[in-house]
């Protein structure tokens, strides 16, 4: 039989271009192969599709292969069956209508590629995305959202939590509305994130709650919040005396400057110091003080606080200088070496002679870096007893000053007196009665108080001479009545060095004689400070690599307790005269 | 361009920033402050500030180059500019810190400011060596010339393909359908397609043209020659891609990330002076 295919093409302009050819065949056989009598040359349409094969009673469409065909009948996905005039297969993009016969042909076919698969180019270019602005993430979103999130988290949210959540009143019944806003139940303190470092170690306490010292926001921390504190922090000049305003009126935060980490809030540089002192005439013209810049290489000589004149009560401050070295005089006769002698010393009452060491008197006492007061009755009292009496020689004088000696002289024999039963070998019988007898009369107790006022100012003269007081006390005659004496008052120096800070404790593995010749000091007018190169042996400044470095504040206080405190700040007092 | 941005008006953007980096360092050297050097001192301020205002100027970058003609420097000083004072601003903004850094909005600022620079020195690095390489790459003209080669292999497979058998069609057509070029932001940036349709034909065509014989050998061995220049092709062109995502994707840190340190340098300096 003879076949019409008739090949439709949609040509640009929407006009039909047609093909028509004529085979001649048994079966029409559709398909993508060459071999076919109907050739669909498409991606989508198998080697062989089907076959179109008369019957009786007309045409027959039988699908080929595995099933796998894309074919429809008027629309409808079926694969095989009758076909008339009219009917449309569809095949893959093809569609195949069957015409009415024309002609010498039995069958004729309209074929027209009605579902184009697109164009090679336009599908690789439909797949491909070769910007990355067509990969779905844009440059504006992710600046857009970064810097919300940056702006949400570091100051919205620290900023509501600071000054729009309530901390007061937890125990307040709570809406779950203001439950969600309390800052108890968050996980995290907003404004922590604004922490420009850690606070000091003292400070610690306060790191949680920034507004206890930052009260008002764009306000400088403001002194009373230290001093809430810190009330009796002193001046480091009297403002009386200097008008040094940067030195008296400097907010605290000028110089202890918080949030350096671990860092002491205490400034441990030595620049901080020898910045005035290094030249102090600038800053201050008539300062007394030395100038110093380094401990190791540039600090002046010792001048400790010597009592040069205790009578008078004159201290002074004296150069150690080992051609003209101060002299004490406190008033007290004392000698260390005496004292120190290595073959020991007498103890009354004790065959033993006693080796002393420098302990024996100069207990340590932490809390002053330093040694806690000799003592008479502690420290001397075991030898140097202060009993008058030799018939009752446990009874000891108070050691204090003359009046009380008398005084108390006086009332111990005039009680022996009128008691009775005194064991002193001269006295009237009256005295030496038995006690618990009889009363006495007038005339037995005018002799017996004549008696014992006869034997104090005896105990007196006795005491006041050589061998008690006089052993370490300077004692004068004031007058020719019987006990008029009177001893020169002493001053025995607690600080010698009172601007600065020695502790002792801390220097336990030297040994007290490293630094003080007390062995060797015969003269109760020794003074036994060492010399400053003592100290240098061993300390040096700031930057000394072959010593200990040294700042400052290693001895030396900045706020000076004898000054006033530094706030409420009192007004210079040579200006408001002036 | 990438050459004269760094040698240009021969090296003045250069000459300034070492000047600025020499003063800056010499200052932070003789600088004795109280404690440790912070951002608190004056010198601190002054380092801050001049670090906050190349911060800002810097990031006008962005507006200025989208206007011509605007002012009295060309587009190559602000280039330039960028360029040398950007780096610089690295150190200016480390003396500010005084080496104090902590997990805080100050410090993320400086690390955002940190990763700006870092992918701003990448941006340089690509625009100076990628250009090269990918005109050494594409070889024969332009990128859509090679493009109509691809597609014109895919029509090529089709017409060659037609007599096969259905398995090899399928497999031509699916190289045709299926095979992408790009693809996601990695994709791009990996230069490499494991799953690229046309290779997978490639490779299974080859195989089974082995079993065929006669005008179906014929006609398999002329595919395979076809669809392996295609591949050949491909990889060429996805090597291309990945230089040109490589040219842009420190953008999509260099720009978010500038915008994010916009904000956090406003919070740093808000919130040093809010709790003074």
């Amino acid at each position: 039989m003879q076949v019409l295919v008739r090949y439709l093409t949609k040509k640009r302009d929407g006009a039909i271009a047609t093909r028509d050819e004529l085979v001649g065949c048994e079966t029409v056989n559709l398909g993508r192969g060459t071999d076919n009598e109907v050739e669909l040359p498409a991606a989508g349409v198998l080697l062989h599709e089907g076959v179109l094969h008369k019957r009786e009673g007309g045409l027959f469409f039988e699908a080929e292969g595995d099933g796998s065909n894309n074919i429809s009948f008027d629309g409808k996905p079926i694969d095989s069956g009758s076909v008339k005039v009219g009917s449309v297969i569809g095949i893959g993009p093809y569609d195949v209508t069957v015409l009415p016969p024309e002609g010498e042909a039995e069958i004729a076919l309209a074929v027209e590629l009605v579902r184009p698969i697109g164009d090679a180019l336009e599908t690789l270019r439909a797949n491909s995305r070769t910007r990355l602005e067509q990969s779905g993430i844009g440059k504006r979103p992710l600046a857009w959202g970064a810097i919300a999130l940056i702006l949400l988290a570091f100051f919205v949210w620290p900023v509501i939590d600071v000054y729009v959540i309530d901390r007061a009143d937890p125990d307040l019944l709570k809406s779950p509305l203001e439950m969600s806003t309390d800052s108890e139940n968050w996980p995290l303190a907003g404004d922590l994130a604004w922490v420009t470092g850690p606070i000091s170690g003292p400070h610690k306490f306060l790191a949680q709650n920034c507004s206890s010292c930052h009260e008002r926001p764009f306000v400088q921390v403001q002194d009373d919040v230290c001093t809430d504190c810190h009330a009796e922090i002193a001046h480091h000049v009297d403002p009386k005396v200097h008008e040094l305003p940067e030195v008296t009126t400097a907010l605290c935060q000028t110089c202890h400057k918080e949030h350096q980490g671990n860092e002491p809030i205490i400034r441990q540089d030595q620049a901080f110091c020898s910045s005035c002192h290094e030249g102090l005439q600038d800053v201050a013209g008539d300062t007394k003080l030395a100038n110093v810049s380094n401990f190791g290489s540039n600090h002046p000589e010792f001048r400790p606080s010597v009592v040069t004149d205790a009578t008078a009560g004159t201290v002074e401050r004296v150069l150690l200088d080992t051609a003209n070295w101060p002299v004490e005089n406190s008033n007290l006769a004392f000698t260390h070496k005496k004292h120190l002698n290595p073959q020991g010393i007498l103890v009354p009452g004790q065959r033993e002679r006693r080796v002393m060491d420098c302990a024996d008197c100069h207990a340590s006492d932490d809390a002053d870096y330093g040694f806690s007061a000799v003592v008479m009755e502690d420290h001397c009292g075991e030898c140097h007893q202060l009993n008058f009496e030799p018939t009752v020689p446990t009874r000891l004088l108070p050691h204090g000053n003359v009046e009380t000696v008398v005084e108390s002289l006086r009332e111990f024999y005039g009680n022996l007196a009128l008691r009775g039963g005194a064991q002193v070998v001269d006295a009237p019988a009256v005295v030496r009665r038995r006690p618990g007898g009889r009363s006495l009369n007038e005339e037995e107790r005018l002799e017996a108080l004549d008696w014992a006022n006869k034997a104090a100012e005896d105990a007196g003269d006795r005491v006041f001479a050589k061998s008690v007081c006089g052993t370490c006390h300077e004692v004068t005659r004031t007058g020719d009545g019987p006990l008029d004496y009177s001893l020169a008052p002493v001053i025995v120096t607690d600080r010698w060095l009172p601007k600065g800070r020695f502790d002792h404790s801390r220097h336990s593995s030297s040994d007290c004689v490293d630094c003080h010749a007390a062995p060797d000091s015969d003269k109760a007018t020794d003074v036994l400070l060492p010399q400053i190169a003592t100290c240098q042996a061993c300390h040096g400044g700031e930057s000394a690599v072959d010593r200990v470095p040294s700042t400052c504040i290693a001895c030396h206080d900045f706020h000076f307790d004898f000054h006033q405190p530094m706030r409420p700040f009192v007004q210079n007092a040579h200006a408001e005269e002036g | 361009m990438h050459t004269s941005i760094l040698l240009f008006r021969n090296f003045r953007y250069l000459k300034i920033s070492v000047a600025i980096l020499a003063v800056s360092i010499i200052a932070y050297a003789i600088h004795d402050p109280l404690g440790k050097p912070n951002g608190g001192t004056w010198l601190g301020y002054t380092l801050g500030g001049l670090a906050a205002f190349l911060i800002v100027w810097l990031a006008w970058f962005g507006v200025r180059k989208r206007q011509y003609g605007v002012g009295k420097l060309l587009l190559e000083d602000w280039a330039s500019a960028h360029v040398y004072l950007g780096l610089s601003l690295l150190v200016i903004a480390t003396l500010h810190s005084g080496f104090q850094f902590g997990i805080n909005i100050h410090t993320l600022a400086y690390a955002l400011m940190v990763l700006v620079i870092g992918s701003g020195a990448f941006g340089l690095y690509a625009y100076m060596r990628y250009p090269r390489l990918r005109s050494v790459k594409r070889g024969e003209g332009s990128l859509g010339d090679v493009w109509e080669l691809v597609a014109g292999m895919s029509r090529d497979c089709y017409e060659i393909a037609r007599d096969l058998p259905d398995e090899v069609y399928g497999l031509v057509e699916a190289a045709d359908k299926k095979t992408r070029i790009g693809g996601s932001m990695w994709r791009q940036l990996s230069g490499t397609n494991p799953n690229c349709a046309s290779t997978n034909a490639l490779d299974q065509v080859r195989d089974l043209a082995e079993g065929y014989s006669g005008r179906e050998a014929d006609a398999a061995r002329r595919l395979v020659t076809v669809l392996a220049r295609k591949v050949e092709l491909l990889t060429r062109i996805r090597k291309d891609i990945q230089y040109k995502a490589l040219m842009d994707i420190w953008l999509y840190f260099h720009i978010p990330l500038s915008v994010a340190l916009l904000g956090a340098l406003a919070i740093h300096i808000i919130s040093v002076f809010l709790y003074w």
